[in-house]
């Protein structure tokens, strides 16, 4: 299950920020049922003001709906825009890297890669919201679902964003560097408690004006090993290893 | 040859590739199956790690069999590098830091002659760095690539077996 947002006032918020500089990858699947508003994925930033951030967006509010990764201190800010754009009622994946204060990236499904080198240093980051801009207010609220969020504190390789966009699970993809999953459903358990937990971090969410659960775009997680005896009657064992996995 | 110990297989998804030169999850949509790309210019990498079975005898031959298929090469040999490492509760070594692989072991195999089609390599593991029952053990598959291989294109590792046989 992803979590859905209304497009106004529900969002994700960790209170914190999970991290304050680059080199930052953020990346998630994204359903939106909007191409005519401004989405904001992810985002680290200051919640008293809007002058400082890095954030992963949609763009429904620009010719062609791309994605954005954008980062803001004061009058500096820089954007890095996809060379095309998503379609709405349909799962994207979307990556943001912000390899140094002067050089992001950013994708959509892996690709229409887009790049920006202005300088800016976002500071007085105190922030992470999944579904709107880590910001005073409520700004660019997520309308439609969001799922597998997470954020490294690496500049992640082409290779490696393709093979998030293919479906693989952000624990399969170095995961040395990832500082912070939220699934937000799949492999965890929709509950109040457990969906919106950090699996690879200190950090969960606290859902803002109650998000709810949606269908989860289909994800390959980590398996544990297959244990198959060598003597007759093997595959019962197999099968009965496999359901363990299964439920566990 | 019967096989002494059970047999532990690892799927694409119950390895990680190394953070350096790592080979690449891939995901064949249609099919739907998932597997691990090995570059053909670059020797990639992934780990298997799992517990080595109380059964275990270590008096026979441990093997690796990689189950694996072209991308686009017809012909040529796919050379493949297999590490064992063991660890055994209460050894001197500092697992964040360090590993303990021994030397490779090789072997080659010719391509089946059709791009995608399944084919398979078993490699005796005389370099086991004396692993035991109850051992941690990791393997570390490698495609040769710089050396006996000579297929071109990448390949997919689809499953790998280990196994002792008396």
């Amino acid at each position: 299950m992803a979590y859905s947002f209304n497009g106004s006032s529900e969002y994700l918020d960790t209170g914190n920020a999970v991290l304050s500089s680059a080199p930052i990858t953020m990346a998630c699947w994204f359903y939106s049922t909007s191409n005519s508003a401004t989405q904001r994925l992810i985002s680290i930033g200051d919640k008293d003001s809007s002058n400082d951030f890095f954030h992963l967006s949609a763009m429904g509010t620009v010719t062609g709906d791309p994605l954005r990764a954008s980062v803001k201190r004061g009058g500096a800010a820089g954007s890095a825009t996809t060379t095309s754009g998503y379609s709405i009622n349909t799962w994207h994946h979307a990556t943001a890297v912000f390899t140094s204060n002067s050089d992001r990236d950013v994708y959509i499904d892996g690709g229409s890669a887009g790049n920006n080198t202005t300088a800016a240093t976002p500071a007085s980051l105190d922030t992470t919201r999944i579904g709107a801009r880590a910001s005073s207010g409520t700004n660019g609220p997520m309308a439609g679902r969001i799922a597998e969020a997470a954020i490294w504190n690496i500049a992640l390789s082409t290779s490696e964003i393709a093979q998030l966009a293919s479906g693989f699970s952000p624990l399969l993809v170095r995961p040395d560097g990832l500082t912070n999953y939220w699934p937000l459903g799949g492999i965890a358990r929709f509950s109040a408690s457990s969906a919106a937990s950090d699996y690879a971090g200190a950090y969960p969410l606290s859902p803002i004006d109650g998000p709810t659960e949606a269908e989860h775009p289909r994800i390959f997680y980590p398996t544990t090993p297959i244990i198959l005896t060598a003597a007759a009657g093997h595959a019962v064992r197999a099968m009965h290893h496999y359901r363990m996995l299964r439920c566990s | 040859m019967a096989r002494t110990f059970p047999t532990i297989q690892f799927q694409p998804t119950s390895m990680l590739p190394t953070a350096s030169n790592g080979a690449a999850f891939v995901a064949h949509t249609t099919t739907p199956r998932s597997a691990l790309a090995f570059d053909d210019s670059t020797n990639e990498s992934a780990i298997a790690a799992a517990i080595l079975p109380i059964e275990y005898l270590g008096t026979g031959t441990l093997k690796a069999k990689l189950f694996f298929y072209s991308a686009s090469a017809n012909s040529g040999d796919a050379g493949w590098n297999v590490q064992v490492e063991a660890v055994t509760p209460g050894d001197t070594l500092d697992l964040e830091a360090a590993h303990s692989f021994d030397t490779a072991n090789n072997g080659t195999q010719a391509l089946s002659g059709v791009a995608g089609n399944l084919t398979d390599i078993t490699i005796s593991l005389t370099n086991k760095d004396s692993c035991a029952a109850g051992d941690l053990i990791r393997l570390a598959i490698q495609r040769d690539a710089d050396s006996s291989d000579t297929a071109s294109g990448d390949l997919y590792l689809t499953l790998v077996e280990l196994f002792e046989e008396a």
